[in-house]
């Protein structure tokens, strides 16, 4: 019997697709433009950790230690804050990128007519569209690998020592933006084999981002805000103490209920989910607000265990419908 | 010639009113800006009547008096608009503009539209024209709806206004009209639809995204060391002499004028900030006449008076004409291609 996917064929495919890629002058250029954003995020981000550590410095050298408190005693920055400002940006440009990989992988191919010639040979058809997935995959996996590995040279090279969890913390941001880039690849390669051209299936695709970029999350918002009702009125403030209680109680249960609407709604958006993830990832874990309870790494994946499904389910979906639809297309 | 062109443009007016890609988004433009402008005319509501409260409990004697609120205008509604237009505005045009050339060149259209008796520049005019038309039609709708809404909900704009929220509907316009020209350039030359699209989408990121930064970053590196601050530099307790400190001040202000003018000057190369700048003008004018990129404009805050139509100019002429020229040389180059194209 033979194997159901023949893994040294489907290597074959996702070697050529690699390197298609790789030597594709849009690919390339959309690459740059990437690095180029990428290293001037981390940039402002290197800015950012300096001027805390400064700050932090100082107020170490000026502090006295009679009038200490957890609440206003400086803490040493984190260094996590240099992906802020790329986990803020990367959603504006990482999606096109994402793209570019995927909308001509099939609808190219059928334009071209290279696809019939390549089902002459002895390959299957799932192979084909498991091949060419995978090396999307591998592409923009080493994309969004790219700027962690140079944000943690960079640090490193600074002299500073990576605290293990950090490391964790920078690996999981690495994950979690090849998921977020790989989403949007599913939904390329989806239309690509959906649609009989590239300009179509480009078109289809920039169509689904906005959708689950911007209006997913506008959804979000506004049905939130719709469940969760007005805020209750503020009291007076010679309120008796039972109704400021009151007062406290209904805002937080609004609270509670709109980012428990807002959150079910974002869970459908990989933008959604991608932010709740560095959200989490790059809290400053010292901070006694933000950062109280967030201990180590388990916790945070506890934390954010829900975001990382949605944001590995929606590319399977949309993968899932890329290889349906590929299997039964009628080429000719 | 006139024949020509009118049939293809009203050919072309007619194709794009009926295409589903063009009344989805203009479809998402105007429903997003009708539920901006619902918003953002209750948050005037409310601003109005907070400021007719004020000016009752305002009297003579109250020490306070001089500073109420200055009156609310309904053009700051249409800044919410503006922000609306830049994302959707820019996938109207790249939508409408990518595959007028480079589709009718997939189906071999082209050639047997050739064979009739029209000239290449009727077709590629005419295309223009018709979309331009029935980009048009889109704005002058979703404009109407806005005024609409406004009236419903009990704000009348004056006559002032009105001319006002027409300027802003051109330069809406013309904002829409760069990236339309932008694909059309992109449909004639690039060899397919799908790469004409990426193509423009790859310049859109450029223009919106890396030309700031860029701009930002040479700026830094051009106004050279920021002066140091006497603060730093005395140590301990050692006091710090008035002088050096008003002198330090005017140096980093100079310094900050230095750097945002030239910051300024490389954003005039993106289409995105030049329309912002000219929204911001129509819609609150004393903002615009304040320097870009300068942190003293927040210290400071907008001049309190209402700049006059010459001083406004003088801010943002040079946004104007260049969000003016790019369509044009856009345009040209489209023109001048398609002119020459190898059509088989």
């Amino acid at each position: 019997m033979t194997p159901i996917l023949d893994l040294g064929r489907v290597a074959t495919i996702t070697r050529k697709e690699c390197l298609d890629h790789l030597t594709d002058r849009t690919f390339l250029l959309i690459l740059a433009i990437f690095l180029f954003l990428t290293v001037v995020s981390l940039h402002l981000g290197l800015v950012s950790y300096d001027a805390a550590l400064k700050q932090y410095e100082h107020s170490v050298a000026y502090s006295d230690p009679a009038f200490s408190s957890p609440l206003t005693d400086s803490r040493p920055p984190s260094l996590l804050i240099v992906f802020s400002a790329l986990a803020e940006s990367l959603p504006q440009w990482g999606p096109l990128l994402a793209i570019a990989v995927g909308f001509d992988l099939i609808a190219g191919e059928r334009s071209s007519r290279s696809l019939k010639t390549l089902l002459v040979r002895p390959v299957f058809r799932d192979e084909i569209i498991t091949g060419k997935a995978l090396g999307g995959g591998a592409v923009l996996a080493l994309a969004s690998a790219v700027p962690v590995v140079l944000a943690l040279g960079l640090i490193a090279a600074a002299g500073i020592t990576i605290p293990p969890d950090d490391a964790g913390i920078a690996a999981l941001f690495c994950a979690a933006t090849a998921l977020y880039l790989l989403a949007y690849f599913a939904v390329a390669l989806a239309f690509s084999s959906l649609v009989g051209d590239g300009g179509r299936a480009l078109a289809w695709t920039m169509a689904a981002f906005i959708l689950f970029s911007i209006l997913v999350p506008t959804v979000a918002a506004y049905a939130g805000e719709a469940v969760a009702g007005d805020l209750p009125t503020y009291p007076s403030y010679d309120a008796p103490a039972e109704e400021v209680q009151h007062y406290l109680e209904a805002a937080r249960a609004r609270y509670q209920a709109l980012n428990g609407v807002e959150n079910l709604v974002l869970i459908l958006s990989p933008d959604g989910n991608y932010q709740a993830i560095t959200k989490v990832l790059l809290t400053d874990r010292s901070d006694p607000v933000s950062g109280w309870g967030i201990s180590g790494l388990t916790d945070i994946l506890g934390r954010i265990w829900q975001n990382l499904v949605a944001i590995a389910v929606f590319p399977t979906v949309f993968l899932a419908i890329a290889y349906a639809r590929f299997i039964r297309i009628d080429l000719r | 010639m006139a024949a020509g062109l009118l049939v293809v443009a009203h050919k072309e007016f007619v194709d794009q009113l009926t295409s589903r890609r063009f009344l989805c988004i203009f479809a998402l433009l105007l429903m997003i800006s009708a539920l901006g402008i619902y918003g953002g005319a209750e948050d005037y509501n409310e601003n109005l009547a907070s400021y007719s409260e004020q000016l009752q409990s305002a009297d003579g004697n109250n020490p306070y008096s001089g500073s109420v609120a200055d009156k609310v205008s309904p053009l700051t509604i249409y800044s919410r608009m503006s922000d609306y237009i830049v994302l959707f505005g820019t996938i109207l045009g790249i939508a409408m503009g990518f595959d007028l050339i480079s589709k009718e060149k997939e189906e071999h259209s082209l050639k047997t539209l050739l064979a009739r008796p029209v000239f290449r520049d009727e077709i590629i005019n005419g295309k223009a024209l018709g979309s331009v038309l029935a980009l048009a039609i889109a704005l002058v709708t979703a404009v109407a709806v806005s005024i609409a809404i406004l009236l419903f909900a009990g704000i009348v704009p004056t006559l002032y206004d009105f001319g006002a929220i027409l300027i802003f509907a051109v330069v809406s316009g013309i904002f829409v009209l760069v990236y339309f020209s932008l694909a059309l350039l992109m449909s004639t030359i690039a060899k397919d639809s799908g790469s004409a699209l990426i193509t423009t989408l790859i310049i859109f990121v450029v223009l919106s995204s890396v030309v700031p930064i860029l701009g930002w970053a040479a700026a830094e590196a051009v106004a050279g060391t920021p002066p140091v601050s006497p603060m730093s530099a005395a140590t301990g307790s050692s006091s710090i002499d008035v002088g050096d400190m008003q002198a330090y001040q005017n140096e980093m202000q100079a310094y900050w004028a230095k750097r945002s003018a030239f910051s300024s000057a490389v954003n005039i190369l993106s289409p995105d900030l030049n329309y912002e700048k000219m929204a911001t003008a129509i819609t609150d004018p004393a903002q615009a006449v304040t320097m870009d990129n300068n942190p003293y404009s927040f210290v400071e805050g907008p001049p309190e008076t209402t700049p006059d139509l010459g001083e406004l100019l003088g801010a943002i002429w040079a946004n104007a004409l260049a969000l003016f020229v790019l369509p044009c040389v856009f345009f040209a180059v489209a023109y001048a291609a398609f002119m020459r194209t190898d059509i088989r």
